[in-house]
Parts: C-alpha cells; sequence; structure tokens
C-alpha cells in the first residue's frame, strides 16, 4: 500500500476513531442513568457538548504551556491509536504498528497525560496539582499488575510485538489470553479499572472534591482538543486490550462488540462502588491485582 | 563552561577539577591493578575535597570519604587476594579460579557497589550530590558515579566466579549484582518522591538511574551490556542538564526547596525548556533519546528470562513520573511568588552549556544508532557478538521487539504541526488572562504562597508506602543499634576496673596459651 494512502487511511481511522469515542461517552451517560432511574441525555450528547466549546464566543488562556498542552494531549491519543493495529491482515487498519513494539505503547501512553498535566498546572488552579499529584500516585500503582500482565503475555510468545501476540491467539476461542492466561488477564483487566478511572477510582476529577481536576481552567477549543484526546485514548487503549486478551479481531463488527464489553467493564464496576480514598486506591492495586499478576508471570514460567 | 556564570566557591576549584578529570583519564588507561587503585585514590581524594568546598559540606564531605574509604578498602582487599594468586594486571584477572576469584569479585564489587551508593549503602550519596557546589555536582553526578560501573564492568567481565551453592540452588554472582542495582533503582526512585530540596530529589534520583545501569550490566548478555552503557551515557547527558537547570535557578533566586518557588516558567523560559526536555528524556517517554534506554533495557531483561526484574523495573520507572512532573511545576508552573516577579533568566554561560547537552539529546533521540553501533562494536569485543541488530537504516531489532525512534520523532512531529494549526485557526483568538485570573467559586484567590501546592506534593502517596519506608527502616535500624548496645553492655562486663580480675584474665590466656598452642 503506497504510503500516501495509508495515511489517507489513518486520517479516516483517527475521525473514526473519536467518533467511536464520543459515542461510547454518550451510551455511558445514557447506561448510568438508567441504572440511576433517570432518561438521561441522548447518545449523541457528547457531539452537542464537543460542538459547543468549539463555538464559544470567548477563550482564555494562561500561557504557552497551557496552549500547547491540548496539542499534546490529543496528539499522544491520535499517536497511541495509530501504534496499535486494530485488524491484523487488513493494511488500512493496521495503522502505524511497525514503529515499535508494545512496550513503545506503554511509554506512549504517558505522552498525553505529561502534557496535559505541564499545560493543567501552568493555569495555577490549585484543583490541578492536586488532581495529578492523585493521578500520577494511582497510576504508578496500578502499572505495577499492567506490568507484570505484559511481561507474562511477552514471555508466552517471547515477543513484544503486538502483531505476534494476536497471531498467537488464533485457533480457538481457547486460545485468547484471557482463557490462555486467565491471571494475567485478571490483572490487567483490574488495571484497566484504574485506567480508566471511573468509580472506585475516580479520584482524579473527583466530583464534589476538585469538581474537574486537572482541566478545570481549559475552555473553548482547548477544551474541545482535550475532550477528541480523551475519546481516541480511550478508544486506543480498548482495541489495544482486545488485541492482548480477546484475540484481535477480523471485522469491524467484531471490534465494536469486543471493545464495548471491555470498556463497559470498568462502567459497570464503576456504577455500583463509590469512590477511594488515594492510598486506598494505591494499596488495592499493589494487593490482589499484583498477586494475579505475580502468578499470572509465575504460570509462564512453570509451562 | 558553566563556570563562566557560576562563581566557584574557592580559587582551587579549577585545580581539583583538572585533577579529578586527569584521575579518571587515568583509571580508564590503566592496564595494572597498582594504577588503577592509584587512580582510583586521587579521584576518591580530589572528589572529596571538591565536594567538601561546599557550603554547608562539611557532614556530606564527612560522609563522603568515610564510604569512599571503605570502599577504598575493599577494592584494595580485593585486589591484594588478586596479587597474592600472582595477578598485577586488569587483563590478568580472568586467570583467577576457584575460591580466591570468588573472594576478590566479592570484595571488588563490594567496594564499586558502595560507590555507585547501591541500596543500603546509599546515604553518602544524597548529601554529597546536594551540598557540593552547584558547579561540581553535574560533573559528580554525570561522570563520577559511571567511573565505578565502569569497574564493575572490568571486574564482572573477567573473573569467571563459581556459582554458590545454597539450599535452593546454585546462586549465580550476577544475579546478586543484578538484585542489588534492581532495588537501588526502585528504593532510591521512590525514595526521590518525598524530598522537599530539588538538588537532593535529583540525587537520589541519580542514585537511583545508577541503579538501572548495574542491573544492566549484571544481565552479562550483549543486549544488556548495550542497554547499561546506552543508559549510562545518556544519563550522564540529562542529569548534567537538570542539574545545570536546577544551578541557574539557585544562582538567580537563592531559593534550594520546592515550597519557595513556583510559576517561574514567566521569569525562566530557557531554563523551563531546559528541564522539560531534560525530564522527558528521564522519564523515557518517546519520543525523547530516553525511551531508546528503556527499551533496550527490558527487552535485555526479557532475552534473559529475568521476567519479575522486567516488570519491576517498569514499576520504578513510572514512580520515576512523578518526581518528574514535581520537579518541573514545583519550579516553573502554578503560581508565581511575589518576590520573584523580577527574578531574571539563568546566566548565558549556563543556558550556553544546557543548549551543548541538549543538542546531543535531540539528535539521540531521533539516531539514537549512532551511540549504539560505536557501543555494539565494544561490546562485540568483549562477547564476540553485538546485541541489537539493524534491520533497515532506522529500525532497530532484538530478539524480543522492534523499535523506530526517527519514525516516531516524524509521527509526533506531524501529529503536533496539524494540531497546532486547528488550534491556531479554530474559533475566536484567545484573551491572554492575568496570574490571578482563575476560576475560583465567587472567592477572591488567596495569595500565591497560599495556592501553590507544592510542599508534600504526594502526602497520599507517602501514607500508602508508610508500611516500607522510614518508620519501618527506623524501627529496624533501632533494633540492630539496641543489639550492638546489649553486645557492648556484655563486653564492658569484663572491664570490671578492679586490678585483680585484669590479672586473672592474664593468667587465664596464658592458660589457654599453654593449652592450645605451646603443649604440642
Amino acid at each position: 500500500m503506497p504510503f500516501v494512502v495509508k495515511l489517507g487511511w489513518s486520517l479516516v481511522g483517527v475521525v473514526a476513531a473519536i467518533a467511536y469515542g464520543l459515542t461510547i461517552g454518550g451510551l455511558i451517560r445514557k447506561v448510568m442513568a438508567r441504572i440511576q432511574g433517570r432518561i438521561g441525555p441522548p447518545v449523541w450528547q457528547p457531539f452537542i457538548d464537543l460542538g459547543k466549546v468549539i463555538f464559544q464566543r470567548t477563550a482564555t488562556q494562561h500561557g504557552v504551556m497551557f496552549y500547547l498542552a491540548p496539542i499534546f494531549r490529543a496528539g499522544g491519543g491520535m499517536g497511541l491509536y495509530l501504534l496499535v493495529p486494530v485488524i491484523i491482515g487488513v493494511p488500512a487498519l493496521e495503522n502505524f504498528s511497525f514503529n515499535g513494539d508494545l512496550l513503545l505503547v506503554m511509554y506512549f501512553i504517558f505522552f498525553g497525560s505529561l502534557g496535559m498535566a505541564l499545560g493543567a498546572a501552568e493555569a495555577g488552579h490549585p484543583h490541578a496539582p492536586i488532581g495529578i499529584s492523585r493521578g500520577l500516585s494511582q497510576m504508578t500503582a496500578y502499572e505495577l499488575p499492567f506490568a507484570l500482565a505484559m511481561v507474562a503475555l511477552a514471555a508466552q510468545v517471547h515477543s513484544f510485538s503486538i502483531r505476534e501476540i494476536v497471531i498467537a491467539q488464533q485457533g480457538s476461542v481457547l486460545h485468547w489470553n484471557l482463557f490462555a492466561n486467565p491471571l494475567a488477564a485478571a490483572a490487567a483487566f483490574l488495571a484497566f479499572l484504574g485506567m480508566n478511572m471511573y468509580s472506585p477510582f475516580n479520584i482524579v476529577g473527583a466530583p464534589q472534591e476538585i469538581p474537574v481536576g486537572p482541566p478545570t481552567e481549559y475552555n473553548s477549543k482547548f477544551l474541545s482538543l482535550m475532550m477528541s484526546g480523551r475519546a481516541i485514548l480511550a478508544v486506543a487503549k480498548i482495541v489495544l486490550f482486545m488485541d492482548l486478551f480477546l484475540g484481535g479481531a477480523h471485522s469491524l463488527l467484531e471490534v465494536f462488540a469486543k471493545t464495548l464489553v471491555i470498556y463497559f467493564w470498568s462502567v459497570f464496576v464503576g456504577a455500583v462502588f463509590p469512590r477511594f480514598r488515594t492510598e486506598q486506591s494505591i494499596r488495592f492495586f499493589l494487593g490482589w491485582p499484583t498477586v494475579a499478576g505475580l502468578a499470572g508471570v509465575l504460570l509462564v514460567l512453570v509451562r | 563552561m558553566a563556570g563562566l556564570g557560576l562563581t566557584a566557591e574557592r580559587g582551587s576549584f579549577w585545580g581539583l577539577f583538572l585533577m579529578l578529570v586527569g584521575s579518571v583519564v587515568a583509571i580508564l588507561q590503566a592496564g595494572s591493578l597498582l594504577a588503577f587503585f592509584a587512580g582510583w585514590e586521587l579521584m576518591t581524594w580530589s572528589s572529596y575535597l571538591l565536594v567538601s568546598q561546599g557550603r554547608r559540606a562539611d557532614r556530606a564531605g564527612y560522609l563522603y570519604m568515610l564510604f569512599s574509604g571503605a570502599a577504598g578498602f575493599l577494592v584494595l582487599g580485593g585486589m591484594m587476594a588478586a596479587e597474592n594468586a600472582g595477578v598485577t594486571t586488569l587483563a590478568g584477572l580472568a586467570q583467577l579460579s576457584g575460591s580466591t576469584a570468588l573472594v576478590a569479585w566479592g570484595l571488588l564489587a563490594a567496594g564499586f557497589a558502595i560507590k555507585v551508593a547501591s541500596m543500603g549503602a546509599h546515604i553518602w550519596a544524597p548529601e554529597a550530590y546536594s551540598d557540593a557546589p552547584d558547579l561540581f555536582t553535574p560533573f559528580l553526578s554525570g561522570v563520577i558515579s559511571k567511573v565505578p560501573v565502569f569497574g564493575l564492568a572490568a571486574v564482572v567481565a573477567r573473573i569467571s566466579v563459581p556459582a554458590l551453592a545454597t539450599g535452593v540452588g546454585p546462586l549465580q554472582p550476577a544475579h546478586v549484582l543484578g538484585l542489588i542495582g534492581g532495588l537501588t533503582a526502585f528504593g532510591m526512585t521512590l525514595l526521590a518522591v518525598f524530598q522537599e530540596d530539588m538538588k537532593r530529589l535529583l540525587a537520589y534520583s541519580s542514585v537511583g538511574q545508577v541503579g538501572y545501569v548495574v542491573l544492566a550490566m549484571a544481565v552479562m548478555t550483549p543486549l544488556g551490556w548495550t542497554a547499561g552503557l546506552y543508559y549510562a551515557v545518556n544519563h550522564m547527558l540529562f542529569k548534567g542538564l537538570l542539574f545545570l537547570a536546577v544551578a541557574g535557578v539557585i544562582a538567580r533566586t537563592g531559593a534550594r526547596t520546592f515550597a519557595d518557588l513556583g510559576g517561574l516558567i514567566r521569569r525562566m523560559p530557557a531554563s523551563f525548556v531546559a528541564v522539560l526536555i531534560g525530564i522527558i528524556a528521564l522519564a523515557g517517554v518517546p519520543p525523547l533519546s530516553g525511551f531508546a534506554g528503556k527499551w533496550l533495557l527490558y527487552e535485555a531483561l526479557m532475552e534473559k528470562g529475568w521476567l519479575f526484574q522486567a516488570a519491576f523495573m517498569m514499576f520504578a520507572s513510572v514512580i520515576a513520573f512523578l518526581y518528574c512532573f514535581r520537579l518541573i511545576h514545583s519550579i516553573f508552573l502554578g503560581q508565581l511568588k511575589n518576590e520573584n516577579r523580577e527574578v531574571r533568566e539563568a546566566p548565558w554561560p549556563v543556558l550556553a552549556a544546557e543548549l551543548a547537552l541538549i543538542v546531543p539529546i535531540m539528535v539521540l533521540s531521533v539516531r539514537p544508532q549512532l551511540l549504539i553501533e560505536p557501543i555494539q562494536r565494544l561490546v562485540a569485543a568483549v562477547f564476540g557478538a553485538p546485541g541489537v541488530s539493524f534491520a533497515d537504516a532506522t529500525t532497530m531489532t532484538t530478539s524480543f521487539g522492534y523499535f523506530n525512534a526517527a519514525a516516531m520523532m516524524a509521527m509526533v512531529a506531524v501529529l503536533f504541526v496539524v494540531l497546532l494549526a486547528v488550534l491556531l485557526t479554530l474559533g475566536p483568538k484567545p484573551k491572554k488572562v492575568k496570574q490571578l485570573d482563575i476560576v475560583y467559586a465567587g472567592e477572591v484567590p488567596p495569595p500565591p504562597e497560599e495556592l501553590h501546592y507544592a510542599w508534600a506534593f504526594f502526602r497520599p502517596y507517602e501514607k500508602a508506602f508508610a508500611p516500607i519506608l522510614k518508620e519501618r527502616a527506623t524501627a529496624f535500624w533501632r533494633g540492630a543499634a539496641d543489639v550492638t548496645e546489649a553486645l557492648a553492655d556484655a563486653g564492658r562486663r569484663f572491664y570490671t576496673g578492679n586490678a585483680q580480675t585484669y590479672v586473672l584474665y592474664s593468667v587465664l590466656f596464658i592458660l589457654v596459651l599453654v593449652a592450645f598452642g605451646l603443649g604440642r
């Protein structure tokens, strides 16, 4: 496939992923409303919100880093999406995964968060550093079970290449890592709860405490980039989990089905649990999820 | 170069500095054990005198000398063990075998481990790094801390040590070394998170980063050494950059604790950019050069089969994000203090020195192979095989994965330009607001001193880790002190102060001698 065509497909993919991420956001609000006995907003509400912030009549900014942070955030999300192959075997949807392996993906996740943290902190609102301090603390905690799970998967196929990991899972549903290494999968899916930051792990944007957390000062077009970045980051993560644990996908329909299941796992947990305090959340991740991760690695070593 | 902008504390600074540089060269050139040791001692002494030139460095200098002295003795002991076996050159160490090899290896490795400030023997390093003159710290952290790693490499590679037989199974000494390196990397990184003084934070971070290098060298494969050497050079670049930038901030504001700073991005934008590049490289976030180091390290650990070590190093390196963010936020972001409103940018020679470090970092970020290829030749000379192969001009591959730095940088650059264009054209032109114009629930915001969140930044983290932190450590050392005291107390009972008992001891001693020694 010529490079220009690939670039074009990537552009289409990025726009579609943002739209999909926003739709998931709407679905979540609808589902949560039904759980709580409300009617809830329409599914397309996030698109309306996005349009509203783009076309706000005024915009304010606090400095250069504040200005550039939404670019880091959205760029980080889009870059991450482009590093994860959506469907192996369909060149248009393999993105730029030849740039690097799973390690690159794991580290590039931080790129957007780092940018947003810097910009939010420049605004000087105290909620920003408080939220970032909490977020970073929690992030390191869930990184341990997540890293253990990733190491287990890579050791299984003797490769960090996402493509190899997907190919090794073909043939039968039982070859999926979800069943092939259930312990590593448990560790990773518990870590996933922390990544998605629904309750009980919503300590960063903690409503009623530090209302929206780091992006408190963001408005207008800056906020719109942040929202798009958040949407595509969520999609990139669920596609990554689909590739790693649910055997990848062969058609777009399969992609949607699998990713929705993965995403709503964190939403349903969030619907029934109240919020942790920061240190409770850290202790949680360093407890059973880590034990599961260690056992997952042991499972690979014993085999 | 930075010396033009920052004044040395005393006139003897540059003389000692030249002597130190000379001693490092002497160590690297040394062929015989004696020459190595002479260079080693010269380095210790000149660096000790430089460290003690700091304004508050009495205690730091004392600790530095104490630990360096101990390290020197251990190294000397190891070399004497080798001399006894008839070995006088570094290259000759390869001839050692059996228990002599084990003794020499153990003593030398212990000496070097103290000198890299591995966990347990680390307390000298933060003191020395933070209290040494600002002008000297970048060199101390960037170059001097790598010399024992060189020693370690020279020794570990040469002496073939028999595996220790333990109850569980054979224990490779390299495993012990790797464990020490890993624990150092994890423990020092965690301690760096809780520092309130910016030079101390960087000091702990330096020690932790050298821990990664030790771990990588202990892997003892071509890829492990490639990772270790790449990491060492890269660490020299970004840590030198960070120490220089911090020295510039100290020179202009006179403050060293985070709580006294904040919002300096408005006054010192160039220093901000330097710290930003430094922390991204340190954290290993792509697309800067630090990621290649992390990538090599994990690939090496996985290839060796050290799975748990790989996962725990990923954990440790994410903890580094905490102090990285703290460093840049508490100094440059947040609220600018009233007393710092007139602060000027760091002196230009300091900025020029920073630029001289930024350029190689950026070059390595795009083309890490410029550094990896010479390392490969070196590694191939030791192991007979290179660690990394190049699939094409830009893609590095190992048996575990692949990484294309140039393509990654290009992707980030394209995304950045496109999104910047979108941001510039979309919607109305944003209005720049004043420092205290923030959404504050309808109230008037308090003064910057109360708004800037910088003290005890990771308090919840400290709470969560309390079981393994200070309280536990203090309890352990108190227990150790109690035991020592009880032993000393038992010893004291012999010294009754009564001359009669001393005579009795003498008689008993002679009897013992007669019974065992003279009786034959």
